[in-house]
């Protein structure tokens, strides 16, 4: 059984789907296998339109908050919070909307990864053979 | 209490790559490895859909018709003869089970081990109710790896030699990612400062006192306690910063870290300079 925990420096809004990439990277960094990246984003409707990575003021509006938590290789949805209420036919588009949002997010955080990886390769002498 | 956050200091690696081929070869969770689904699946890989993907961050390592992801960080698998550190978790019937870091806690047989006064004797019913009298949950233990299990990669244990190996007493563990400490003939150092540093191969590296097992020591004095305390911040250094461990690196950062008082070395600025001039340090003694 394994312990982690996070502490927040700085908080505006998307508590919940910084915690969820925190804990994939951290995950990474340690070595565990897995699947794929676990990633997150939050979306809110407002006037007809899609918004993505909410931030406090976002959130503590009277609109829905919705956040997906996918693996973004497959598209598959890990998680599905909905707060507050979301009418059905905003349903696709908010989907659709976060799901890209959760690979940009997945870009993101990949090219630290990698760039952690190839440092900490060089450094304890890992090489690759091909 | 109110804990003051520190600004997160950005650690950058002493030591940068220099193959550009290197970045082609990393992979991370996820990432398709090969279309070809011929190859036998091996460490840190898994069957995508139409493909094999990588589970975890590293470099690829094929070898013939065998594919697999040399992870940058994992846990402590263990090799025939390396030296490990470990700590006493449980007392069992004719053996004692010891945390070192891997997957599964190490096995230390009742009967590969030598009783005080470097005696090594066939141990009979007596000893076994005496084991705690040897080693007791929470102990430290410096001991040897004898074997490798097969199917779960549980590690078994001994003590060959009186003088090095056995119970570690007053002293200070330390742990670091297995990688970093590099292999060499000797992992028990006693240091010309009057302190020994043991490099357990699992990450667990001891620093303490001069001591002879089963002799008592006498009291730590207050010198030799801030030696320690050095030692330990340097080795800290050295690690925060991805060097690899080995006696004269320590050494030699300990020799540096003599201009700043033992506490200051907790800096991560000092940390930083430590560990540069450390490594290129030793990069020109190598050359």
């Amino acid at each position: 059984c394994k312990q982690w925990y996070q502490r927040r420096v700085r908080e505006d809004g998307g508590e919940r789907c910084v915690a969820i990439n925190a804990t994939t990277l951290a995950l990474i960094n340690a070595g565990i296998p897995m699947k794929d990246y676990v990633c997150a984003c939050a979306a809110t409707v407002y006037q007809d339109s899609v918004l993505l990575d909410i931030n406090n003021l976002e959130e503590s509006s009277r609109g829905p908050l919705f956040m997906l938590a996918v693996m973004p290789r497959t598209d598959s949805i890990v998680q599905l919070q909905l707060d507050h209420r979301l009418h059905n036919d905003h349903l696709d588009k908010v989907v659709k909307e976060t799901i890209q949002g959760c690979r940009d997010i997945q870009v993101l955080l990949d090219r630290q990864v990698k760039e952690w990886t190839v440092e900490a390769a060089a450094a304890y002498e890992i090489k690759p053979r091909v | 209490y109110q804990r003051r956050v520190r600004a997160p200091h950005k650690r950058t690696r002493v030591i940068a790559s220099q193959d550009e081929d290197l970045e082609k070869h990393i992979v991370t969770p996820g990432d398709v490895i090969t279309q070809n689904l011929d190859f036998m699946k091996s460490h840190g890989t898994m069957l995508g859909n139409d493909n094999i993907s990588s589970t975890v961050a590293g470099a690829i390592h094929k070898v013939d018709k065998l594919v697999s992801v040399r992870s940058v960080s994992s846990r402590y698998r263990g090799e025939v003869g390396d030296i490990v550190v470990g700590r006493v978790t449980e007392v069992q019937q004719k053996k004692w089970k010891v945390d070192c870091g891997s997957r599964l806690d190490c096995q230390l047989q009742l009967s590969s081990v030598y009783l005080p006064g470097n005696v090594l004797r066939r141990k009979n019913l007596n000893d076994e109710l005496m084991m705690r009298e040897y080693f007791a949950e929470g102990d430290l233990i410096c001991a040897e790896v004898s074997e490798v299990g097969n199917l779960d990669g549980m590690l078994k244990i001994h003590m060959r030699t009186h003088e090095k190996y056995g119970k570690l007493p007053e002293g200070v563990l330390i742990k670091v990612p297995s990688v970093l400490i590099k292999r060499s003939k000797l992992h028990f150092h006693r240091l010309p400062c009057n302190a020994t540093v043991i490099l357990g191969s699992n990450g667990f590296v001891w620093v303490g006192p001069h001591f002879v097992p089963d002799q008592p020591i006498e009291v730590v004095s207050m010198t030799l306690r801030e030696t320690i305390a050095r030692l330990v911040n340097v080795i800290k250094a050295l690690v925060a910063y991805g060097v690899q461990l080995f006696d004269t690196i320590i050494l030699t950062g300990y020799d540096i870290s003599l201009k700043y008082k033992v506490k200051e070395l907790l800096k991560s600025e000092v940390m930083e300079h430590i560990a540069q001039e450390s490594y290129e340090h030793s990069q020109h003694q190598t050359l």
